[in-house]
C-alpha cells in the first residue's frame, strides 16, 4: 500500500489551514498512485477535531498523544515518527515548512538518512520515480531533486501556496493511536514555553498592529485603539507625534526614526499617511485605515478604508471582531 | 575554558534576469550570479560578538565553503571583530546540495576541534534550512533551531527559539551543540565600507578537501540533484509577499513591480454596517485572532 | 627738545643689569622649553591626507583680522572689549620695551626726541588702556561673574598682568618722582604717580631705592609671565594665532576635512581611517586644544546645546585636552567615544555656529564627527541610525526606498513642463539635481515641481538624472561612514560625467554644498547653484518674471545653515522673494551669518535623538516673534522641521511654510 503522509498541525483547539492544504497535494498524489492518505498528528492532551482532517481527505490518522507533545518536542516527535515510518513504510511524507514542520523533518531526514527536499514547489511522479523541485538561488532557478528509495522521500510545502479543496463531510477516517517513543538519552531537553504577549513584545515581531494617529484625539481614547489590539490579538502602536505627545512610549513608534513593522494586519487609526510614518509600515500584509480625510495619504497604501470618525467606529469594529473572533 | 565560537557563513548569489546556464546546464553561466550577504549570518554573527563581549566564549572563528567570492562574507566578519577566517574552496554549484555545504563545514569543524557552532537558520539564496542539521549530525552535535537568544553556563547551553505567533521555546543541551539563529528583529550591526576595506587586507586561511581529508564525489546524497531548470513552474497560487524575504528580493519584488500601489476597497456609510462589513473582510482573511490559551 | 630722553637701565647699577639679563636669559629658556614641549607634542599627532587648500595669502589675511582685531570676540561686547584692551596694551608695551632693547643694543639711535615724546606718552595710554582692560576682566570674573567668565586657570595670568601694569606705572612715577623733566606731562599715568609720591618731603635717595625695587619687582613679574606663558590658558596667545593660520580656514565652509581615501585603505597603503584612539586626533587638532580660551562662545552658538541636548562644543574640546593634558602619551589611551561621549557627537547637527564663533579658529565639527567616524569603524552605531546606513547601502538614498521612484515627482507637473531624463535629452544646458529628498518626500517633491516649473517657463533647457540619480552621500559622510560618502561620490562623478554635465542646479542645499564643495577631491567639477541663485539670476536677467502680490504677506525667511552660513549665500533667496512678493522681509533677531539651525542637520533627520527639546521649536518661535505668517526657506529639511512644529501648534501660532521656489512659482504664472 502507497502511503502518503503528511504532518498535521494545530494550536491546542484547531486545525492549521496547511494540515488542509497538504491532504489536499496528498489525496492528488494519492489519487495518481492509488495509494493512501494519512495523517501524523503530534497531540499533548489536547481536544482536537480529528474527524475534521477525514473530511479533507485523510484515510486514516495516527494520533501520538503524549504529555510531552502538549509543545514540540523533538527527540520524542522524532523517535516517535521514525518508529511508525519502520513499520508503515510510507512512500512519501509532506511537512508543512512551519518552524516545528520543517525542524522535524530535517532532524528525521538527516538522523535515517532519508531525502529531504525542502520548501518543495513541485512533486512529479515519473514511473517509478519521484521528482521534487525547489527554487535555489534566491528563486532564480529551481532545482530538480530526485528521492532516493531507502526509506520515504519528505518535503517541506510552504503555508498558504497550496489552496485548500471543498471537504467532503462524508468521508470516514480511521484513527489509530500510537504510543510516543521516549528515547533514553534525550540529547535536548524542552524546559519551557513562554507565550508571546502582543501587548509587550517587540512590535518588530508582531503580527497585528493597532496604530494611532493623531486623529485618535486625546490619551483617554487610546482605551478604544487598545481595546481593539486586546480583542483581536493585537499589539498597540503610535505615529511619532502620538510619541511625541507621550500618549505612547517610544518603543512603540512606527516610522522612519521608530520601529519597522511587517505585520500581516495593521490599522491605522486615525493615520493620515505621511511619508515617515509609511516608510515604517508599507511592508504590512494588509492595511486597513481609519481616517475623517477622504483624500488623506494613507488610503493611497490602504487595502481597506474606512471614512470615519475613529473614535465612533472603533467601537462598533471592536464590537464586531469580538463576536466573530468567539466562533 | 571559554568554548571558542564557530561561526559558519555564506556568500549568498542571486540571479540575473534573464538567467543563463552553461555549457552542460550544470550551473548558471557565472556572469549571471549576483553575489550577496546572507543577511541571517549577520544576526548569527551578532550572537557570536554579544556572547565574546559578554565573557561566554573565547573567541569567534568564521567558517565558509564557496569559491573566492565567498571571502566577502568573511571579511565582512573580520570587519565587524570576528578573530579569524577560514575557507574551504569549492564551486558555487557544489553548494546547491545542502548536504554537500554540511559535510565540508564539518570536516573543517572537526580539523578545529570545535564544540559550539552558530549559523544562520537558513541562507538567503537556498533558504533549504538544512546545513545547520547536516552539520550537528556530522559533529554528534545537539541541533538548535531557529534560536532567537543564546546563553551558555559551563557546557550547557540554553536558547529560546521562535515559533509561529511570536512564542518562544526554552531548549536545553549539552556541547557539543549546533546553534542555528533565526532572523531576529533588531537590526543588524553595520559594517562601515572602510572597515570592509581594512578587512579585505587580512588573511583567510584556506582548508582543502584533501587537507581535511574528505572528498566531494564521497559525500552521501540521499537526494541527488538531476538537472537546474528556469522557473517556470506554478504553484496553484502565487505565494504572498513573505515576510522572511531578505531586502534583496523584497525589492525585486518592487520593482518588478509586486509590491504595486494597492487598490483600495473604500467603506462609507452607516456606521454599524461599515464595521460589520470590515469586521467580516478581516475574518475572512484570517487575519483575526482567537486568543489562544 | 631734541635731546629729551631717558637713560635707559637708569639707576639701575650696571651688575644688576647683568643680573637683570641672566633672569631674562633662564627664563626665555623656561619659555622655550616649555614651549618645545608642547610642539612636539603637537607634532606627534597624525597627519591628515592634504587637504590641497592652501591660499597662504588669504590665512594670514584671516590670522591678521583674528588676531588684532579680534571681531568674533566681541559678538560678546564687554568681555571681547576687555580682551582687546589686555591685547592692545601688552602688545604695544611689549613693542615698547623692544625698541628699548634695540636702542640700548643696536647702533641705532631714535629713542630721544619727539619720538620718545611720542613714544612716553602712547606707552603711558597703553598701560592705562592694559590696566583698564584687566580691570573690566577682574570685575566680570570675580564681582559680576556671568556664566561665560568662570573658566579655570585665568587668575593667576590676569593677576601678574594687573601687577605688571602697575609695577610698571609706579616704576615710571618713581623715576619721574626723582629727576623730574619739563617734558614729563607726556607720560601722564607716571606723573599722576610721581605726583602721589612726591606730595610730602622728598628723599631723593629713599626714592631711588624704591624706584630700583619696583624696577626689579617689575622686572620678575616680566620673567614670570614670560616662563610661564607656554602652559595652561595662556598658551593661547601662542597657539591661537599659530591655530588660525595651519585650520585651513581657507577651504569653503561646508567642505569637510576628509580624514582618510578609500582607495588608499582598499590598496593597503594606509591602515588607520582615523583617531580610534583619543591620541590619534590630528596635528592641528591636537594644536587647536592648546589653542582654546574656554571662552564659550561656541557653547553659546550651538543650537544643539540650547535644546538641551548633551552636546557642548566647549565641553568637546576641553574633555579631549584634559585627557590628553592627564595622559600624554599612548600608554594609557583611551578610545576617542569614551573621551567624547557617541550622544554628544550625535547631537551635533553640523550647523558651524561653533566654528563660525571661535575666535581661535577651533574646528568643532571635525572632532566631533571624527568620534562617529570612530563609532562607526567599530560597528558600534545603535540600530536606528544603523537602519539609516543600511538603507543607504542598500538602495543608494536614506529613505530606502527603490531608485525607480526618483522621477514620480513629475506626474504632478502643470501642463506644458516636461522633465528630460540626461540620458534621452539632447543638449541640456544644466542639469537639475533633485536630490533624495526632492524626490521622495511628498511635501518636498512640491518643491522639485516648483523649480522644474519655473525654469521651463523661463526657458532654462534642463534635465534630469531620474533613476540613475544616487545620494550625494552627505548624510553617509556627517554620519562618519566617510567609506560608503567616497563610493557614493565616485559612483555619481562617473554618472555625471558619462553624460558630460557641466552646470548644476539643486534644490537642497545639503547637495548644493557636497556638489560644489566636496566632490572636486573625488574627481567631480561642476558649476553648481542652489535653485535660489538660479532663481534670482533668472529674475535680473528678465528670463523669469513675476507679478508680486499687492499686500503685505508678513513673511520671514529662515536661512538654512548649509545655503548661509556653510556657503554665504543669503542675498539671492532674499532678492528672489522680495521681487515675488513685493513687500520686505521680516528678518529673525537671529539671521544670515547668525541663523539657527533647523536641527535636521548632521543627519539628524534621520534618527530621532530623543535628548532635549526639539532644535525645531526654538527657532519656529523665534519666526513667529517676527510677527510673521509666512516663513520661507531654501531647504526641505528645513521645511519639514517647520512644518513639524507648525502642524501641533495652534491656529494663531500656525505659521505657513514654504519654500522659495514655491512662492516664486505661485508668483510666476503666466
Amino acid at each position: 500500500m502507497i502511503g502518503i503522509w503528511i504532518l498535521a498541525e494545530h494550536d491546542g483547539g484547531n486545525f492549521a489551514l496547511c494540515s488542509f492544504e497538504l491532504l489536499g497535494e496528498a489525496r492528488r498524489l494519492a489519487q495518481k498512485l492509488a495509494g493512501t492518505v494519512a495523517a501524523l498528528v503530534l497531540a499533548g492532551d489536547d481536544e482536537l477535531p480529528i474527524d475534521v482532517l477525514g473530511h479533507y481527505g485523510a484515510d486514516r490518522v495516527y494520533l501520538i498523544d503524549d504529555p510531552r507533545l502538549h509543545h514540540y518536542d523533538p527527540t520524542v516527535a522524532v523517535a516517535s515518527i521514525t518508529r511508525l515510518c519502520r513499520l508503515h513504510q510510507p512512500v512519501l511524507m509532506l511537512f508543512p515548512a512551519t518552524t516545528t514542520g520543517s525542524d522535524l523533518a530535517a532532524r528525521l531526514a538527516v538522523s535515517q538518512d532519508w531525502s529531504l527536499v525542502p520548501h518543495c514547489v513541485n512533486i512529479q511522479i515519473r514511473g517509478d520515480r519521484i521528482e521534487l523541485v525547489r527554487p535555489l538561488a534566491q528563486r532564480g532557478i529551481h532545482g530538480v531533486f530526485s528521492a532516493s528509495q531507502s526509506g520515504p522521500g519528505i518535503v517541506t510545502i510552504l503555508p498558504d501556496t497550496l489552496g485548500v479543496e471543498r471537504p467532503e463531510r462524508a468521508r470516514r477516517t480511521m484513527v489509530e493511536r500510537v504510543t510516543a517513543v521516549i528515547p533514553q538519552h534525550q540529547d535536548i531537553e524542552v524546559c519551557g514555553f513562554v507565550a508571546a504577549d502582543p501587548r509587550t513584545s517587540d512590535l518588530g515581531e508582531a503580527e497585528i498592529i493597532v496604530a494611532a494617529g493623531r486623529g485618535v484625539g486625546s490619551l483617554d481614547n487610546m482605551r478604544l485603539v487598545e481595546e481593539l489590539a486586546t480583542v483581536i490579538g493585537g499589539s498597540v502602536a503610535g505615529t511619532r507625534p502620538v510619541v511625541d505627545l507621550g500618549w505612547l512610549p517610544h518603543s512603540r513608534q512606527v516610522g522612519q526614526t521608530g520601529t519597522s513593522v511587517r505585520p500581516r494586519l495593521y490599522i491605522a487609526c486615525g493615520i493620515s499617511g505621511a511619508a515617515q510614518h509609511v516608510a515604517g509600515m508599507r511592508d504590512a500584509g494588509t492595511i486597513v485605515a481609519v481616517n475623517t480625510d477622504r483624500g488623506a495619504p494613507i488610503f493611497d497604501i490602504a487595502d481597506l478604508g474606512i471614512v470615519d470618525d475613529v473614535t465612533k467606529v472603533l467601537p462598533l469594529l471592536t464590537q464586531c471582531c469580538r463576536a466573530l473572533c468567539r466562533k | 575554558m571559554r568554548p571558542e565560537v564557530f561561526l559558519c557563513v555564506k556568500q549568498a548569489a542571486g540571479l540575473t534576469t534573464p538567467v543563463r546556464f552553461n555549457s552542460d546546464a550544470s550551473d548558471v553561466a557565472p556572469e549571471c550570479r549576483i553575489w550577496s550577504t546572507n543577511d541571517g549570518d549577520r544576526f548569527a554573527l551578532d550572537a557570536a560578538l554579544r556572547a565574546r563581549e559578554g565573557g561566554v566564549i573565547g573567541g569567534v572563528t568564521c567558517v565558509t565553503a564557496g569559491p573566492t567570492e565567498a571571502d566577502e562574507a568573511l571579511y565582512y566578519c573580520l570587519a565587524a571583530g570576528a578573530d579569524r577566517a577560514i575557507r574551504i574552496p569549492v564551486s558555487a554549484a557544489a553548494l546547491f546540495e545542502p548536504a554537500v555545504a554540511g559535510a565540508l563545514l564539518a570536516a573543517a569543524i572537526r580539523h578545529l576541534g570545535g564544540q559550539l557552532v552558530f549559523a544562520a537558520q537558513r541562507s538567503s539564496d537556498g533558504e533549504s534550512g538544512m546545513v545547520p542539521v547536516y552539520l550537528a549530525h556530522a559533529l554528534g552535535a545537539a541541533y538548535l533551531s531557529d534560536v532567537t537568544d543564546f546563553q551558555l553556563d559551563g557546557t550547557v547551553v540554553e536558547i529560546r527559539r521562535r515559533i509561529e505567533g511570536g512564542h518562544r521555546q526554552v531548549w536545553r543541551s549539552q556541547l557539543p551543540a549546533v546553534v542555528a539563529f533565526d532572523r531576529g528583529s533588531a537590526s543588524p550591526r553595520y559594517v562601515a565600507v572602510a572597515a570592509m576595506a581594512l578587512a579585505r587586507r587580512r588573511e583567510v586561511q584556506q582548508l582543502t578537501e584533501s587537507a581535511l581529508g574528505i572528498s566531494l564525489s564521497q559525500i552521501p546524497r540521499p537526494v541527488r540533484l538531476e538537472r537546474l531548470i528556469p522557473p517556470r513552474v506554478r504553484t496553484k497560487k502565487l505565494p504572498g509577499p513573505d515576510w522572511n524575504q531578505s531586502a534583496t528580493e523584497r525589492m525585486q519584488t518592487i520593482v518588478i513591480g509586486g509590491a504595486a500601489r494597492r487598490a483600495s476597497t473604500m467603506l462609507e456609510g452607516p456606521r454599524e454596517e461599515v464595521a460589520a462589513v470590515a469586521a467580516d473582510y478581516l475574518h475572512k482573511r484570517r487575519l483575526l485572532r482567537h486568543r489562544v490559551s | 627738545m631734541d635731546d629729551v630722553t631717558r637713560e635707559i637701565f637708569g639707576g639701575i647699577p650696571s651688575s644688576q643689569q647683568t643680573l637683570f639679563y641672566w633672569m631674562t636669559a633662564v627664563s626665555a629658556l623656561i619659555f622655550t622649553v616649555r614651549l618645545g614641549w608642547h610642539a612636539r607634542r603637537w607634532l606627534r599627532g597624525r597627519r591628515r591626507p592634504s587637504s590641497g587648500y592652501n591660499d597662504l595669502w588669504r590665512r594670514i589675511r584671516h590670522v591678521v583680522t583674528q588676531v588684532f582685531a579680534q571681531p568674533r570676540l566681541l559678538r560678546a561686547p564687554a568681555a571681547g572689549f576687555a580682551h582687546l584692551l589686555i591685547f592692545w596694551g601688552f602688545l604695544v608695551l611689549f613693542v615698547g620695551t623692544v625698541l628699548i632693547a634695540i636702542e640700548h643694543h643696536t647702533p641705532l639711535s631714535f629713542f630721544h626726541g619727539a619720538f620718545y615724546l611720542l613714544f612716553s606718552l602712547i606707552t603711558d595710554v597703553f598701560g592705562m588702556v592694559l590696566l583698564a582692560g584687566v580691570g573690566i576682566a577682574s570685575y566680570r570674573r570675580y564681582v559680576a561673574r556671568p556664566l561665560r567668565s568662570r573658566a579655570q586657570g585665568y587668575g593667576v595670568p590676569l593677576l601678574l598682568l594687573g601687577a605688571l601694569g602697575l609695577t610698571g606705572f609706579l616704576v615710571e612715577g618713581l623715576r619721574l618722582a626723582a629727576a623730574p623733566g619739563r617734558w614729563f606731562d607726556w607720560s601722564p599715568g607716571g606723573a599722576l604717580v610721581a605726583a602721589l609720591v612726591g606730595s610730602g618731603d622728598i628723599d631723593l635717595v629713599m626714592i631711588g631705592d624704591w624706584h630700583r625695587q619696583a624696577w626689579w619687582l617689575h622686572a620678575v613679574l616680566a620673567s614670570a609671565f614670560v616662563a610661564l606663558l607656554p602652559g595652561g590658558r595662556m598658551l593661547h596667545a601662542i597657539a591661537a594665532p599659530l591655530n588660525t593660520l595651519f585650520s585651513s580656514t581657507d577651504r569653503p565652509g561646508g567642505a569637510l576635512l576628509t580624514p582618510f581615501r578609500l582607495d588608499e585603505v582598499a590598496a593597503g597603503a594606509v591602515t588607520t581611517t582615523g583617531p580610534a584612539l583619543a591620541t590619534d586626533l590630528s596635528r592641528q587638532q591636537l594644536l587647536s586644544l592648546s589653542a582654546c580660551t574656554e571662552c564659550g562662545l561656541c557653547e553659546l552658538a550651538c543650537p544643539a546645546a540650547a535644546a538641551g541636548r548633551p552636546l557642548s562644543p566647549k565641553r568637546v574640546i576641553t574633555q579631549l585636552r584634559d585627557h590628553l593634558d592627564h595622559d600624554g602619551v599612548a600608554s594609557r589611551s583611551v578610545p576617542v567615544e569614551e573621551v567624547v561621549a557617541p550622544d554628544e557627537a550625535w547631537s551635533c547637527t553640523t550647523c558651524r555656529a561653533c566654528v563660525d564663533a571661535c575666535p581661535v579658529s577651533v574646528q568643532h565639527i571635525e572632532l566631533v564627527l571624527d568620534v562617529r567616524l570612530a563609532v562607526v569603524m567599530k560597528s558600534r552605531v545603535e540600530p536606528g541610525i544603523a537602519g539609516v546606513l543600511h538603507k543607504l547601502v542598500a538602495t543608494g538614498n536614506p529613505f530606502g526606498l527603490p531608485s525607480a521612484q526618483r522621477t514620480a515627482w513629475t506626474a504632478g507637473l502643470p501642463a506644458g513642463v516636461q522633465v528630460d531624463l540626461a540620458g534621452q535629452s539632447q543638449g541640456f544646458e544644466l542639469l537639475l539635481w533633485v536630490g533624495c529628498a526632492g524626490a521622495f518626500d511628498a511635501r518636498a517633491q512640491r518643491v522639485s515641481q516648483a523649480v522644474a516649473t519655473a525654469l521651463s517657463r523661463a526657458g532654462v533647457r534642463f534635465a534630469v538624472l531620474g533613476a540613475e540619480e544616487n545620494c550625494t552621500g552627505d548624510p553617509a559622510r556627517r554620519l562618519g561612514e566617510e567609506g560608503l560618502f567616497q563610493q557614493l561620490a565616485r559612483r555619481n562623478v562617473d554618472i555625471l560625467d558619462k553624460y558630460g554635465v557641466r552646470n548644476i542646479v539643486t534644490t537642497c542645499p545639503h547637495c548644493f554644498n557636497t556638489l560644489k564643495n566636496e566632490y572636486p577631491e573625488f574627481g567631480g567639477n561642476y558649476a553648481v547653484l542652489h535653485h535660489s541663485e538660479l532663481i534670482a539670476s533668472l529674475l535680473a536677467q528678465g528670463r523669469l518674471n513675476v507679478d508680486p502680490v499687492a499686500a503685505d504677506c508678513r513673511l520671514t525667511y529662515h536661512d538654512a545653515c548649509y545655503l548661509g552660513r556653510h556657503n554665504h549665500v543669503y542675498e539671492a533667496p532674499r532678492t528672489a522673494l522680495v521681487a515675488a512678493t513685493g513687500s520686505a522681509i521680516r528678518e529673525m533677531p537671529r539671521s544670515h551669518a547668525q541663523s539657527f539651525c533647523c536641527g535636521a542637520g548632521g543627519a539628524n533627520a534621520w534618527f530621532d535623538l530623543r535628548l532635549g527639546t526639539r532644535i525645531n521649536a526654538l527657532r519656529y518661535d523665534e519666526a513667529v516673534s517676527t510677527g510673521a505668517q509666512q516663513m520661507a526657506t531654501a531647504c526641505p529639511f528645513c521645511l519639514t522641521m517647520f512644518e513639524e512644529i507648525a502642524g501641533s501648534r495652534t491656529p494663531d501660532q500656525r505659521l505657513e511654510v514654504r519654500d522659495v521656489a514655491e512662492i516664486i512659482e505661485t508668483a510666476s504664472r503666466r
